[in-house]
């Protein structure tokens, strides 16, 4: 057996045991060299399970060769396999720049326990898309929560403020967790077991009532790790005030991971990729969707930090995300998978150009970009790849999100939510000029010499940039793996 | 009267778990926040322990005699539970500790104009 037949447990494992090393290391340079290794060898294993699973294939890996469902199970589908590589990638590609971006705001003495913090996250946010076991979900999600509080809390270095937002986050983070925990009850009552596709199987036959209770609590708790209005408070500030570097992950990984454990349940526990329980994607996501675009984008514009500005676009991406998903069947999955990558790429180019400016100028307030156009051409040209993806201009990724988005809703009749899309592009348009405003137009209060973002930042900026413009260029080959997901989620009916 | 009895514990469980969440929504000290927190888990932990329990059985111990034993899982589950729930309270007291000492207080109606989005970016100052 070799010991890549145990790639679907080593791709959380591997984050899990280096982490307690890392945090011991006195040097935070060689601290963060091996976060970065670390991280980069996970992407790779992902990059296997991808691999082993493109041809539509399940590996399913009994933890310590107890049979499911008695024992554990990793179950690992394309699906899976294509959030592993999200999660891992995007830690790879934040590892390599998070030591010299958090260098201003965390003291040496400090940096390996970040470092390990940050592993800890990408190892519960793997685990949560490998694992088939409910109750492993609960755990890796608390993981990664935990480890979300304190990577937030570090941008205290910058602002005090960082460390309310991450109080705040710790408050309703747990509170959703206990949720899902209580949602977890609820179907183990009514199924005595844990293992999510044997709970498929059972639920149906088994009282409805609690599962149905159960699902609502599930529901919700993940709601919450989504930050579906009204529950996306801890969001906008988090986003702000956590370092850059961990924003720039945090908005590549986390709420989609949550996104992806809602397509995963109502798929694999409830049976039908429309529902969790009694709640129906289709009359309660869209209109969600829909006040979280329109009034996401609004609330971008009347931003005054950069950083923010992004989050609320985040929450109106997440919006177009849960409209996708909202219009139902395989379309609306392959739709909301398109989006959920899509905006990955384009909001981590984004926040990784943020990371450059704020470690260059110190903040990230809309005012302290002025001269930015002049003085940072690099990160400007980077900036603005990203707004334009944002607004879905053609020839970036945004533009193939939204045109499959408002494509299915029309092909279903649903022109309201077309309009609504189309509308929130509109206003988006307006917060993409309002960073153009405020890079170019606004004089700053003295000119400064060229002094562009630190090279350690090109590589991710660069390689996002041009993933967005690549996945506008040609969006088919990420269309076809999401249309197969979605098939084979849905059992070949399209 | 027999299911008031009868399910006892989850009569317990209710109350605990709207306590909990009540004190969490309206306290507007931190660290009581966090106290409601953890009763709203402790609930939780009730639940599960609860549900695990059936009736006549003994501990579940493999010995001659004794057929009809209580499902340990969810109590297994629930150590794991309890594990992240000091976690969780561990984390969020050492964020109270730090928020008292760079903001001087702990009271949400205090914190909130210094917290809001255009108060000054201060740097905390241990950091």
């Amino acid at each position: 057996m070799s010991v890549l037949d145990h790639a679907p447990v080593l791709v959380v494992v591997l984050p899990l045991l280096t982490a307690p090393i890392i945090a011991l290391l006195r040097s935070a340079r060689v601290a963060g060299v091996a976060t970065f290794v670390v991280a980069a060898l996970d992407a790779a294993l992902a990059f296997v399970l991808f691999a082993r699973t493109l041809d539509g294939s399940v590996i399913s890996y009994a933890m310590g060769g107890w049979a499911p469902p008695i024992g554990i199970e990793y179950r690992i589908d394309l699906l899976s396999a294509v959030m592993a590589c999200l999660t891992s990638f995007s830690a790879a590609l934040v590892a390599w720049f998070l030591p010299v971006s958090i260098a201003p705001e965390v003291t040496p003495g400090d940096r390996p326990r970040l470092f390990a913090a940050f592993l800890l996250c990408l190892a519960g946010l793997t685990g949560m898309v490998v694992t088939g076991d409910l109750f492993n979900v609960f755990v890796f999600l608390e993981i990664s929560s935990l480890a979300t509080y304190v990577l937030i809390a570090a941008g205290a270095g910058r602002d005090r403020r960082a460390l309310t937002a991450a109080f705040d986050y710790l408050i309703l983070g747990a509170v959703g967790a206990t949720f899902v925990v209580i949602g977890i009850a609820f179907l183990y009552v009514v199924t005595g077991t844990l293992n999510m596709a044997d709970l498929g199987n059972r639920l149906p036959l088994a009282g409805k009532r609690a599962g149905v209770v159960g699902a609502s609590f599930l529901f919700v708790g993940l709601a919450l790790k989504t930050a579906m209005m009204p529950l996306h408070r801890w969001l906008p500030n988090a986003y702000t005030f956590a370092p850059a570097a961990v924003t720039t992950f945090l908005a590549m990984t986390a709420t989609k991971v949550a996104l992806y454990l809602m397509i995963r349940l109502a798929v694999l526990v409830f049976g039908t990729p429309d529902e969790i329980g009694r709640i129906n994607f289709a009359t309660v996501l869209p209109p969600i969707g829909l006040v979280m675009l329109i009034a996401g984008s609004a609330l971008a514009v009347v931003s005054a930090d950069l950083k923010r500005l992004l989050a609320f676009s985040s929450i109106a991406n997440l919006g177009l995300m849960l409209v996708a998903l909202g219009l139902g069947g395989a379309a609306g999955i392959a739709a909301a998978l398109v989006n959920l990558i899509n905006h990955a790429v384009i909001k981590g180019g984004m926040f990784a150009t943020v990371a450059g400016i704020v470690h260059r100028r110190g903040s990230s307030r809309m005012d302290s970009l002025a001269g930015l156009s002049r003085e940072m051409p690099f990160a400007f040209v980077f900036l603005m790849i990203g707004g334009m993806g944002l607004i879905g201009v053609p020839l970036t990724a945004g533009f193939v999100s939204k045109l499959l988005v408002v494509k299915t809703a029309f092909d279903l009749g649903q022109t309201m939510i077309a309009a609504g899309v189309l509308l929130s592009s509109l206003i988006s348009v307006v917060y993409v000029w309002r960073i153009v405003e405020a890079c170019m137009i606004a004089k700053p209060a003295k000119p400064g010499r060229r002094h562009d973002v630190h090279p350690i930042f090109a590589a991710p900026m660069a390689l996002l940039g041009v993933g967005t413009l690549a996945l506008g260029i040609e969006g088919g080959p990420l269309l076809d793996v999401a249309t197969r997901i979605a098939a084979a989620l849905t059992g070949g009916a399209s | 009267m027999k299911d008031l009895v009868g399910l006892f514990p989850y009569w317990a469980v209710a109350l605990l778990m709207m306590t909990g969440l009540y004190i969490v929504i309206a306290q507007g000290n931190l660290v009581k926040k966090l106290i409601g927190l953890g009763i709203f888990q402790v609930s939780v932990f009730v639940l599960y322990i609860a549900m695990g329990v059936v009736s006549g059985g003994t501990p579940p111990i493999l010995e001659t005699g004794f057929v009809t034993y209580s499902n340990p899982l969810p109590s297994v589950l629930i150590l794991t539970a309890i594990v992240v729930g000091v976690a969780t309270l561990a984390v969020g007291l050492a964020l109270a500790v730090r928020i008292r000492e760079s903001f001087g207080t702990v009271e949400e109606d205090e914190l909130l104009p210094l917290t809001e989005p255009e108060a000054p970016a201060d740097a905390e100052p241990h950091a």
